[in-house]
């Protein structure tokens, strides 16, 4: 009994001991410090990435840039203390770091870098930099509709394997490597297969190779990678960004690792303490992960089927609305409560539904029309069509073929409708086709469409879509590497312009209502764009790792921080899966972010 | 009687089915083949991409120890020039005690 007595005293002391330490003050500590080159100048624009120790509270690795003194300061207060064994390290295309000196204190640390001018640029050129091998641009975006649809091309390992290639020896080296090349996209049709029929797929069901997404004309992408990728890809030069950065020594980039397994798609951040809220593909779920923390918990959807949740969309009231890949559920997640609504989407026909986006607003929110009725773009029956809430009703209306392009059966077949904007009068919705690189309009309160409008490429590929505050429409095609502006007012294409590198895939672009920008959130380049329309002239934000294979931006409409994730397909791809927010560092909203006090857009 | 939390029962519930699903791949190599989708690749007699595993095991089974470890580095690291001329894409997802199981499992796959 008196030993018992004893381990209970031990163990309140033990509780109290933990209470104590936990709600003690935390001990905050600065990193600050510059980045010189070899001969003592200063270097701007520098990444400075700082990776965190796992179970640090708050991000999982934060970044910031040098100023034009070659300084740099976080922002954050870190709770650990920052000794020589810390995981920081200065990044920047065309120079590596060649020494680090770290001057720790109990408080603070301060480190100097010191990185030198190199010719490989391999450590840090995106994937999209090898793509400038292909000159044809019919080549290349086929190339990239085929292949960079899950994962970038030619990331390290495809460079790796390359060299493998090259390491046989092969008496006839172009048979092994078409042998090689075409191994590999066999093996990527199975992999993507495996992935994508995972919500319908019995256990024990065999693979169908020829499933959604999986590479149909396999022989021209072999072909490509053989002439194009016939060397041991292990050095590059001359690559450049093609555009200012437009980094700042107050440029932050918070990357939250989400621990695998898992299918993340896309994030934003919502409720207070603010979350990233990110999509699971993979597990049915949206993860929360708390900003100021770090610490994650899963919202799973009350489905008793799996819907996969892919698109999301902030509500006007602080709440998520959630798409699914594999079936015809919308769901709705108040994240302050954890309570879901979740719809079942009929046509009035009893069809199915398979809704890719809702309709977005200027504000990059959902935006109903004047009805409450809440439209989408059909991705499954080539359609955009609405639900309202309340009643559950659903229609859809098939888009209209275009002509030049009806005569190109497989072309239609995979014309899925893609992104969705609705204008500010709230009559009109606008759609991309992915497929087949057109797109058009519905009004909805005529119930005609507006088009079709034809794209100079049918591999163009229009993902994501954007409106201004203004009507002024924007797609992101992902096969060309280009943005197209169209004025939905006047019906008329404004321009459509090159990103600085074609290569780069973007998947999304998102009005910045406050900035009076276009974000385009690339897949194969590593970087976020800032497109300005009037001056047609483009910034780069580049981001700290490879295989930044980003979804959809975000804009926190208080802090103008920019939200997104990497979501690179499939599971087994091993890469980066994370939700990240970019300060871009220019002060253009009224309020400052930091994540120690961060507060997102929350329920009334 | 034992009783548990009922706060705590979720947690364990998540626990033992993730040590048992765990356990259940660690003990049946074949299971944890399918895990890591090795049959992208392989089959267990007829050659697809890469070789069967009986055309493994009959290559190498008479030297299984070495082999062992020399297949769960190949499986890790990938390789090549050994069955034509296509390398074999190394499979980060297997860690080094799964790599050696599936190794140790291939090489008793003789016809």
């Amino acid at each position: 009994m008196k030993n018992l007595t004893h381990s209970i005293k031990t163990a309140l002391l033990a509780t109290g001991l933990y209470a104590v330490l936990h709600t003690a003050p935390i001990l905050a500590g600065s990193l600050q410090g510059v980045v010189l080159d070899n001969n003592g100048n200063a270097l701007p624009n520098v990444q400075v990435i700082y990776t965190r120790d796992g179970g640090a509270r708050g991000a999982s690795v934060v970044t910031t840039f040098t100023d034009e003194a070659g300084q740099f300061r976080f922002r954050d207060d870190f709770a650990e203390r920052i000794d020589d064994d810390a995981n920081i390290a200065a990044r920047s295309l065309g120079f590596a770091q060649v020494d680090r000196f770290l001057d720790s204190h109990r408080r603070a640390a301060s480190v100097t870098f010191i990185m030198k001018a190199v010719d490989n640029q391999i450590e840090v050129a995106p994937a999209s930099a090898w793509l400038q091998r292909i000159n044809d641009p019919k080549e290349k975006s086929d190339f990239v509709m085929n292949c960079i649809d899950c994962h970038q091309v030619p990331a390290s390992e495809v460079r790796d394997y390359a060299g493998a290639i090259n390491d046989i020896h092969a008496a006839d080296p172009l048979r092994a490597r078409q042998q090689s090349w075409d191994s590999i996209v066999k093996y990527m049709n199975f992999l993507s297969a495996w992935e994508f029929s995972r919500g319908a797929r019995q256990e024990g069901e065999a693979i169908d190779t020829d499933a959604v997404y999986s590479v149909e004309n396999g022989e021209e992408v072999v072909d490509v990678l053989s002439r194009y990728f016939d060397d041991r890809m292990d050095f590059i030069e001359g690559y450049d960004w093609g555009a200012p950065l437009i980094t700042s020594g107050n440029t932050t980039i918070w990357e939250y690792e989400v621990p695998e397994p898992n299918a993340i798609r896309e994030a934003v951040m919502l409720g207070d303490p603010a979350m990233l809220l990110v999509a699971d593909v993979g597990a049915n779920r949206i993860v929360g992960i708390n900003v100021r923390t770090g610490r994650q918990r899963d919202f799973e959807v009350p489905t008793d089927y799996t819907i996969g949740p892919h698109s999301l969309h902030r509500g006007n009231n602080g709440e998520l609305w959630v798409t699914p890949l594999f079936n015809n559920t919308v769901a709705r997640l108040d994240p302050a409560s954890g309570d879901w609504d979740t719809w079942e989407l009929k046509t009035s026909q009893g069809g199915g539904v398979g809704i890719h986006d809702l309709s977005f607003s200027h504000e990059h929110e959902l935006l109903t029309d004047e009805q409450g009725r809440v439209w989408f773009s059909d991705i499954g029956n080539r359609a955009v069509g609405y639900f309202d809430p309340v009643s559950g009703d659903t229609q859809i209306w098939n888009t209209p073929v275009a002509e030049s392009r009806a005569n190109d059966s497989a072309l239609y077949g995979t014309a899925s409708v893609y992104g969705l904007v609705m204008t500010s009068d709230r009559r009109e919705v606008w759609y991309s086709q992915l497929g087949n690189g057109v797109f058009g309009g519905f009004n909805v309160e005529t119930e005609e469409f507006i088009g079709p409008f034809v794209l100079p490429d049918a591999n163009t590929g229009p993902r994501r879509i954007t409106i201004s505050d203004n009507d002024i429409m924007y797609l992101a095609l992902y096969g060309t590497g280009q943005i197209a502006e169209f004025d939905i007012k006047s019906r008329e294409m404004v321009a459509i312009h090159d990103l600085p590198d074609t290569g780069a895939a973007p998947y999304a672009v998102t009005w910045d209502p406050v900035r009076e920008v276009v974000w385009v959130a690339t897949s194969n380049a590593d970087v976020i764009y800032r497109f300005d329309p009037a001056t047609r002239e483009y910034g780069v934000i580049p981001l700290p790792r490879e295989r930044s294979f980003l979804r959809m931006i975000d804009i926190d409409p208080t802090t103008g921080v920019l939200v997104t994730s990497y979501a690179n397909i499939v599971e087994n791809v091993n890469a980066p899966r994370m939700a990240l927010i970019v300060d871009p560092g220019d002060n253009a909203y009224p309020e400052s972010f930091n994540p120690a006090d961060a507060v997102g857009p929350t329920s009334n | 009687m034992i009783k548990v939390n009922s706060i705590l029962s979720p947690y364990l519930v998540v626990l033992i089915i993730f040590i048992s699903s765990n356990t259940l791949a660690q003990e049946d190599p074949q299971i944890l083949s399918n895990e890591k989708m090795c049959y992208a690749c392989h089959q267990m007699a007829t050659a697809s991409i890469g070789p069967s595993w009986q055309a493994i095991a009959a290559r190498h089974g008479q030297r299984k120890e070495i082999m062992t470890k020399v297949l769960a580095s190949k499986i890790i690291h990938g390789g090549g020039g050994n069955w034509g001329n296509i390398p074999m894409v190394p499979n980060q997802r297997v860690n080094e005690e799964e790599a050696r199981l599936l190794s140790a499992w291939i090489l008793k796959q003789t016809p």
